[in-house]
């Protein structure tokens, strides 16, 4: 659980963090920024991949033991969240490995949708997150 | 709160972060490509508008000015991305405006002709439509100074077009403003593909998407005046008008724009739709430029082909090469058959005269028939007559140069008077018409009044309409060869005489 916890919020930091550098300081130094880019993808596909197996077990584990219905209702907006995130994101990944095989890219305006799509809910997902950890950690939360 | 006892991984991986992200920024300083000053172009010559580096061409760039060859892609760079649209574009007449043999020799003998005049300065206003990359880049100069890239030799490149952001088609002479030296990705290849923000600020600005669907852009260049020093003439000559034909046209008013049909994925479909007043614009265009040069794309011709287009394409193969023109070819050749029409509208004997009226109409294309430089490009009428043994008894328009024939093409005149055949662009002092070219969804009506011996006999008569991309004249000139140029049939019509 703690190990659960401490790896998912240092990728949540991480992935927001520099999904933001990229996503607005990025054009000040494009050479700079499509590093940052390539650590957000890469962090991106290995936390996906984390949290579709980690994110069972830790609902498996934790929900039977849940009883404020709030902080249940809040915890499936967070996985919804998570999903709509991850997904998104993974629609940017698509294109980037497919450059090495047969290159597969979205019109502009696709790109730009799903971009700010990934923004709004990686950022909502944040705060749902702190919202989560905050009223697990609240008394009597379960 | 509780919850705060993640805070030291929270800190901590905010501080990983950011140590990372200013190693990054430091290690990994912006990449510039910046144009070049045209004074920094060794000995480039501005002869006349130090304002207008380009001049007498009336091309421009956005930054005011000279391209950078260090940084400009080539097509071949697009390709990997981008390989239908390459695919299209490489058997087109686009890809091999510049290095068409026929058209730089033409180039350099216009510049020997003026070599005491700033010859090589006025191929500026010929390559600013032709080669405008390279006029950008500074190499049109009497002492070149610029290193060559592969895409100077790509004629209207990829990053001519999706770079432009104004054009000027009432102007004319390759009005075009391109913004050439941001037409460079700073991200690899992965990297566009997963965010194309930077590609889309090199490349895809709305102004230029929405300026390349508009008939103006292909106007800039498809508009063409002579000028001094273009020409010893004071006066204004109007040698190529197609987009002024255009925009009187029935297409500009119903909003056809040249995109429609020299962009379009089923031509031909789409002017059958179009004479039967069905308009229905693509979703998608194609970069195929669907054009009137049918000999370019004669596969054919074998390796004379390849000797004739400038050789292969960077990135492209011979194979590969041959194949895609092989499969622009027909459809070429039926978008040249889709604009005009025959029809022999009445005979009738008159005394020992045989009077035949023949229509030519302008069924298809939205602008004039012909158009372009026509002193080189020319359609003709060619009228048979055969008897019932099949023999011809009359035949005026077997060839271009028969005595009277009806043609359609633009005279090129020098100081004296004289026909200019071979396109002495430098030296052209006036242009006149043989006759008027055809505009849109118009006719015109050929009377013959053909004279027959006693006894004769009609048994058949045909009109044929023929069409050819140059005069025999300026291969001699370009390539010292007297080679005869093909003629194309662009329409018929026969008439049996009972």
């Amino acid at each position: 659980m703690k190990q659960f916890a401490l790896f998912t919020i240092s990728a949540t930091v991480l992935l927001i963090a520099s999904g933001y550098v990229y996503y607005f300081l990025a054009p000040l130094n494009w050479g700079a920024g499509e590093i940052i880019m390539h650590i957000h993808l890469w962090l991106g596909v290995l936390f996906s991949f984390y949290l579709v197996f980690a994110i069972p077990l830790h609902v498996k584990d934790n929900n039977s033991k849940v009883k404020r219905k709030d902080f249940k209702l809040l915890s499936y907006v967070l996985m919804a969240s998570i999903g709509f995130t991850l997904f998104s994101g993974i629609l940017h990944f698509i294109p980037y490995i497919s450059y090495f095989f047969t290159p597969i890219y979205y019109q502009f305006d696709t790109y730009d949708n799903i971009s700010k799509i990934h923004l709004v809910f990686a950022t909502l997902t944040s705060i749902l997150f702190l919202l989560h950890l905050s009223l697990h950690y609240k008394k009597g939360a379960k | 709160m509780k919850f705060l006892k993640y805070k030291k991984i929270f800190f901590l991986s905010l501080l990983v972060f950011f140590g990372v992200t200013s190693i990054v920024y430091i290690v990994n300083p912006k990449v510039v490509y910046e144009g070049i000053n045209t004074d920094d172009v060794n000995f480039y010559s501005l002869p006349w508008d130090k304002e207008k580096p380009f001049f007498p061409g009336e091309l421009a760039t956005a930054d005011g000015k000279m391209g950078n060859p260090k940084a400009i892609p080539s097509s071949s760079e697009c390709v990997k991305c981008h390989k239908k649209e390459f695919e299209e574009w490489v058997p087109s007449l686009h890809s091999i405006s510049g290095r068409d043999l026929v058209y730089e020799n033409s180039i350099e003998v216009n510049v020997d002709l003026m070599k005491n005049h700033h010859g090589k300065e006025l191929s500026r206003f010929c390559d600013s439509c032709h080669n405008p990359i390279e006029v950008a880049m500074g190499k049109n100069n009497p002492i070149v100074s610029v290193e060559p890239s592969d895409v100077q030799t790509e004629g209207l490149a990829c990053v001519f077009c999706h770079t432009a952001t104004h054009a000027d088609a009432e102007l004319g002479n390759g009005a075009i403003t391109f913004d050439l030296n941001k037409a460079y990705d700073n991200l690899s290849g992965s990297a566009i593909l997963a965010s194309p923000t930077d590609h889309a600020r090199a490349f895809g600005s709305a102004k230029t998407n929405e300026l390349l669907k508009s008939a103006e852009f292909c106007g800039a260049c498809h508009n063409e005046r002579y000028y001094p020093p273009v020409t010893p003439s004071t006066k204004v000559l109007h040698a190529q008008s197609t987009y002024d034909e255009w925009k009187s046209s029935w297409y500009a008013k119903n909003d056809v724009t040249c995109q429609d049909c020299h962009m379009n994925y089923e031509p031909i479909k789409f002017i059958g739709d179009l004479q039967n007043g069905i308009i229905k614009k693509p979703q998608k265009y194609s970069h195929n430029f669907w054009g009137g040069n049918h000999v370019l794309q004669d596969t054919s011709l074998k390796e004379k082909l390849l000797f004739l287009r400038g050789g292969v394409l960077p990135g492209v193969d011979v194979k590969e090469y041959f194949r895609l023109i092989d499969k622009q070819k027909p459809i070429t050749d039926k978008f040249l058959k889709a604009a005009a029409k025959v029809q022999i509208i009445e005979q009738k004997q008159e005394a020992n005269n045989l009077i035949v009226k023949v229509r030519v109409s302008n069924v298809g294309a939205g602008h004039n028939l012909p158009t372009g430089v026509v002193d080189q490009k020319h359609m003709w009428l060619e009228l048979k007559l055969t008897d019932e043994n099949n023999q011809t008894i009359y035949d005026n328009g077997k060839t271009d140069r028969d005595d009277n024939v009806v043609i359609w093409a633009e005279r090129f005149r020098d100081k004296k008077g004289k026909i200019i055949m071979d396109h002495m662009t430098f030296k052209t002092h006036d242009i006149t018409l043989t006759r008027p070219t055809i505009p849109p969804r118009e006719s015109q009506t050929i009377t013959y009044k053909i004279a027959l011996k006693d006894g004769m006999r009609v048994a058949k008569i045909e009109a044929n309409l023929w069409y050819k991309i140059a005069y025999e004249e300026l291969i001699i000139k370009t390539l010292h060869r007297n080679i005869p140029i093909p003629k194309f049939l662009l329409a018929n019509d026969t008439k049996e005489q009972k």
